[in-house]
């Protein structure tokens, strides 16, 4: 069975201590990002996509650098990262497993379609059903609910 | 009966692992606010004007209370590992004083947008404003009020070590433990501000 080493705690910090990096470069470092953060305040007609990422990334290495000199990760080992990275990757993976879900790229006009046949219910369409719902009242790639036929359909 | 054999996990001493697992978990708590947020915003680009609202100048102060608050934090730091206390009250205590100044502008502001009826449900405030139904400002609320309680959570942690050490002389390293906290809390806000009040 694997135990833990608990040491005295201050016999373990006494012996981690690693110096730190000159704090007050970093915070003048992070100012200057806050600088350019605070552009669109004097001159709004900069504010674009393209503004956006870069506010972004100053705000990426504004982050970088608090965690890396504030908080010391760059000195801590690589058991650190790997738990910070776990957290990164929460975040990525709950953007990215939605993002088809919102985004209107992925929604497909089916109201200028007319398939042979329901794709929920396979069943033959009427002719005139140009917007078509499935037994639920889910209209395919709107991820919008008929909320009546919802109900009906399942019994509520 | 053979020994239990003892195994070094890590060289990180146990209360600063402690502390880091605890901002993992609140990493994963945010991100799931910041994450929903950015995709409300991917879902519904029309409603970007309602962040003219919000005042990126008292979001600004805000960014930069944090920031000084996060140098004064770790100069707190490194005055308890050189072991002097007045130096640790002194940058603790300005540390505790810029957060306070912070949660008196959230409030500020907050108490602005109730009175005009904007609150966590506003879709109605809203609908009347743009014509959208859509409650852009239940993320506001969520988002900082959320982070305003992690504010308010460091500031005790920060004087609560900084009185214990004062009074005992040992346990320097919870000012490290209190300090971590803190900058945590500004990276939070460090993300918060570009996406609240420039991202329009």
């Amino acid at each position: 069975m694997a135990v833990l080493i608990s040491h005295p705690a201050e016999d373990a910090y006494k012996n981690d201590y690693h110096g730190h990096p000159n704090y007050l470069m970093v915070f003048i470092a992070l100012l200057v990002g806050l600088l350019v953060l605070f552009i669109p305040a004097f001159a709004p007609s900069v504010l674009s996509t393209g503004f956006i990422i870069v506010a972004l990334i100053v705000a990426t290495v504004q982050a970088v650098l608090v965690a890396g000199s504030f908080m010391h990760v760059k000195y801590e080992p690589k058991l650190l990262w790997g738990l910070l990275g776990f957290g990164l990757f929460c975040f990525l993976a709950l953007f990215f497993a939605v993002l088809p879900d919102v985004s209107k790229l992925f929604d497909i006009d089916i109201s200028k379609e007319k398939p042979e046949y329901n794709t929920y219910t396979h069943e033959k369409k009427n002719a005139n059903d140009s917007q078509s719902t499935g037994e639920l009242g889910m209209v395919r790639g709107k991820g919008r609910i008929d909320v009546e036929k919802f109900h009906k359909a399942s019994g509520h | 009966m053979s020994e239990a054999r003892v195994v070094r996990l890590s060289n990180v001493p146990k209360g600063r692992m402690a502390i880091w697992l605890l901002i993992c978990g609140e990493i994963v708590i945010f991100s799931g606010g910041l994450a929903s947020y950015i995709l409300f915003n991917v879902r519904y680009p029309e409603l970007k004007p309602v962040t003219e609202i919000l005042n990126i100048w008292l979001g600004g102060i805000n960014s930069i209370i944090l920031l000084v608050s996060s140098f004064t934090a770790v100069s707190a730091h490194a005055a308890a590992n050189r072991k002097d206390s007045g130096q640790m009250a002194m940058y603790t205590w300005l540390t505790i004083l810029l957060g306070i100044v912070f949660v008196g502008i959230k409030a500020y502001e907050w108490s602005g947008k109730l009175s005009h009826g904007l609150t966590i449900s506003s879709g109605q405030a809203i609908l009347d404003i743009l014509g959208h139904g859509v409650s852009y400002f239940s993320y506001y609320f969520f988002l900082t009020g959320l982070h305003l309680l992690h504010v308010v959570v460091g500031a005790i942690a920060l004087l609560i070590s900084m009185l214990r050490v004062k009074s005992s002389g040992h346990n320097w390293q919870w000012v490290e433990m209190s300090a971590l906290y803190w900058c945590f809390v500004d990276i939070v806000w460090i993300f918060l501000f570009p996406l609240l009040y420039i991202v329009r």
